[in-house]
């Protein structure tokens, strides 16, 4: 009887099967393409509508990519403007740090540190549309309006860069975004400047926005794409004066264009306020000494009274107050009219997150999004939150804030229907 | 051919031990592949490895001979003699279905105080009530959300602590710690201490160890629970009593700070 024997080994099959690997990994290891920054479309397109134009590509949308890309870089290769006062917000040893691909240098150093943590919520331009961001609620920020709600400062300037730092290290309770305390401080500091660096980007390229779509550019249209009245407006002008027009325009793109006048009228005033961002911190008066019962009875009046807090936050403060009225938050009201919900499909179109209303905070849960020190809690009733319908508390004086903080920490139960009881299960089995 | 399987099939359990003893013995370069520091006095998690780790060692390298030895004896190029049918052999099938059976049965029997250490006897107090836990440890997408009792031993006051990642432990005391989740099954990981433990959302668990060595090690989550699983640590510290109590009491003054200055901003 013969036995079949097992194939012999080697041969033809093992080296063509050797050089089909090495092609599909040279092919799919060349292929991936240098990571690019978006152009913020939503903020154009809103320009677009609100100014009934259309934006032109060469006049108004390319000179602002190519203003962006000299200023600050790629996402690998980024760029420190040079613009004064720059070095205290950010300087290009810890930019590196954060920008890049993922890896590290021969001597250790970190790279690519805001691909590996945070790109995938806040996205490569920092729009807040990274791949995980539709299954977040409340979805993650978009840095590029410049504007954040957990700070010391005032409404309309930027945060501290230690308000920036504190949230990437603790958290956000309450939200998607986790706790990065583990890391070294070095590297919470480079990601802390990268994400003002994402921010003067963006609030750059938001500036230039407007400017340049003020400009008039309907004599170099293709004919085909004037509206109505800017083909009238071209056909009552004569050649010599269409010529004339296209020479302002270019001057006009030519002079914004120019770097000293990005860097003196643009990046310089929006630097400053990151600069100096500190020096607007809101001062927190030590709280004054009194006893908590009689400090509780006063901060509770205040809610329901004179500090209108159950308007929005609601009578028993289950974030119930304010269900009549749809709020939104700014950054999703920049692409959102909830009074005129038609154009909402042209930016979902354009990759915006679709609307989510915005809930006044349920104050049961004992849960603090921008953290539970009284200071924090403070300076969310003194100065409002910015981007939310969180109000400044203007009519409340130091020492009634103090008891409204009191009142809101210490007075409020831990509510047994957002907070149903758990399982009281112990390792234990009881037997009979 | 012929000879040539039955060494390629010898050589995986030559292979398979190998690489073993290579990274129990932690030479270059499987550093670090065995068990990390042990920070416990108890060890009978590690003896328990041990035992089975010997018992299937043991099987694993006979099984591998014995196949050895079958495929080298009988090769079809250098084997006369005529073809023999073992299979339906009563003694054979009763061997090794009992051998195992009694194997298993011991190993049931033998790990019930480890189980019952783990899960049953919980540190007591003087008083015969149950130790209250230590802190709060609670599983969130992507973090470990510590909460202190405060001064009141009490949870969910006014006086607790409230951290993220950071847990410190008092040495040579008994711990327990309650266990649980918020969002979704993570698993509550102490490598050092080996200490593991699934946390359910909604449900109520107590951990407990005694640490017996000063020194910061990791929390992690041992069940995947989403795209940032591995990022999921925290850190432990074991300190002295006096240390634990100073540290606690600067994160309280700290969750309390009631004054800010410019000064501090800058």
């Amino acid at each position: 009887m013969h036995i079949s024997q097992a194939p012999e080994f080697g041969g033809r099959h093992w080296a063509g099967g050797l050089v089909l690997t090495a092609l599909i990994g040279v092919i799919v290891g060349c292929s991936s393409e240098p990571a690019k920054f978006e152009p913020n479309r939503i903020a154009m397109h809103k320009a677009e509508i609100t100014l009934g134009i259309t934006l032109d590509p060469k006049y108004q949308v390319e000179p602002i990519a190519k203003i962006l890309s000299d200023s600050f870089g790629t996402p690998d290769e980024p760029i420190v403007p040079e613009v004064e006062d720059i070095d205290q917000v950010f300087d290009l040893e810890h930019l590196k740090m954060a920008a890049g691909p993922y890896g590290s240098e021969e001597d250790g150093t970190p790279r690519g540190l805001y691909r590996q943590h945070c790109v995938h919520c806040h996205g490569i331009t920092g729009n807040g549309r990274g791949p995980t961001a539709a299954f977040l609620n409340p979805y993650p920020r978009d840095f590029r309006m410049g504007k954040y709600k957990w700070k010391s400062t005032k409404t309309g300037t930027p945060p501290t860069h230690d308000d920036l730092r504190r949230v990437i290290s603790d958290g956000v309770p309450g939200t998607a975004m986790p706790s990065f305390k583990l890391l070294p401080a070095e590297e919470i500091e480079a990601l802390t400047q990268y994400v003002k660096y994402l921010s003067l980007r963006g609030e750059l390229e938001r500036n230039l926005l407007l400017e340049f779509s003020d400009l008039d550019c309907s004599v170099v249209k293709p004919a085909d794409q004037r509206t109505k009245e800017e083909q009238e407006y071209v056909a009552s002008l004569s050649p010599e004066e269409i010529q004339e027009e296209t020479d302002d325009l270019n001057s006009a793109v030519e002079e914004l264009t120019d770097p000293e006048v990005v860097n003196e009228d643009f990046l310089a005033p929006l630097v400053e306020g990151w600069a100096y961002a500190f020096e607007d911190v809101t001062e927190v008066p030590e709280k004054p000494e009194s006893e908590l019962k009689e400090s509780l009875a006063v901060g509770r009046d205040l809610f329901f009274n004179k500090g209108g807090c159950a308007t929005c936050h609601g009578q028993s403060a289950l974030g119930d107050g304010q269900t009549a009225e749809n709020f939104y938050d700014d950054w999703t009201e920049e692409y959102y009219d909830p009074k005129d919900p038609s154009q909402l499909e042209g930016f979902l179109a354009l990759g915006a997150l679709p609307p989510r209303k915005l809930d006044p905070r349920n104050l049961r849960l004992g849960n603090f999004r921008g953290g539970r020190r009284p200071v924090d809690v403070y300076w969310r009733i003194r100065n409002g939150i910015e981007g939310a319908k969180m109000p400044a508390a203007q009519q409340l004086s130091e020492e009634e804030i103090w008891h409204v903080v009191d009142y809101v920490r210490r007075g409020l139960p831990y509510d047994s229907l957002s907070q149903p009881p758990e399982h009281e299960q112990e390792n234990v089995r009881v037997r009979n | 051919m012929g000879r040539f399987w039955s060494l390629v099939f010898l050589s995986i359990p030559i292979l398979g031990v190998a690489i073993f003893i290579w990274s129990a013995m932690g030479w270059y370069p499987l550093e670090g592949h065995w068990f990390p520091e042990r920070v416990v006095a108890n060890s009978s998690i590690d003896h328990l490895f041990y035992v089975i780790l010997a018992l299937t060692g043991i099987v694993f390298i006979g099984t591998g001979l014995l196949m050895f030895w079958f495929l080298w004896k009988y090769d079809g190029k250098h084997h006369e003699g005529p073809v023999f049918y073992s299979h339906g052999s009563h003694y054979l099938e009763v061997l090794w279905s009992v051998i195992p059976a009694i194997l298993l049965l011991f190993l049931a029997i033998y790990q019930m105080d480890a189980w019952a250490g783990a899960r049953m006897r919980r540190p007591m107090l003087e008083n015969g009530q149950p130790k209250p836990p230590i802190a709060r440890v609670t599983g969130r997408q992507f973090e470990w959300k510590i909460q202190y009792p405060g001064a009141d031993q009490k949870l969910d006051t006014a006086d607790d602590i409230y951290l993220v990642n950071e847990l410190h432990v008092p040495r040579d005391e008994e711990i327990v710690l309650e266990i649980t989740a918020e969002d979704v099954l993570h698993s509550f990981f102490l490598p050092n201490f080996r200490e593991k433990q699934d946390v359910v959302p909604g449900m109520k668990q107590y951990v407990w160890f005694k640490p017996v060595k000063d020194g910061k090690f990791d929390i992690v989550c041992a069940e995947l629970c989403g795209w940032g699983h591995y990022k999921m640590k925290g850190q432990i510290t074991v300190e002295s009593r006096s240390d634990y109590d100073a540290w606690l009491k600067k994160a309280y003054d700290d969750q309390e700070l009631s004054e800010f200055t410019l000064a501090e901003a800058e």
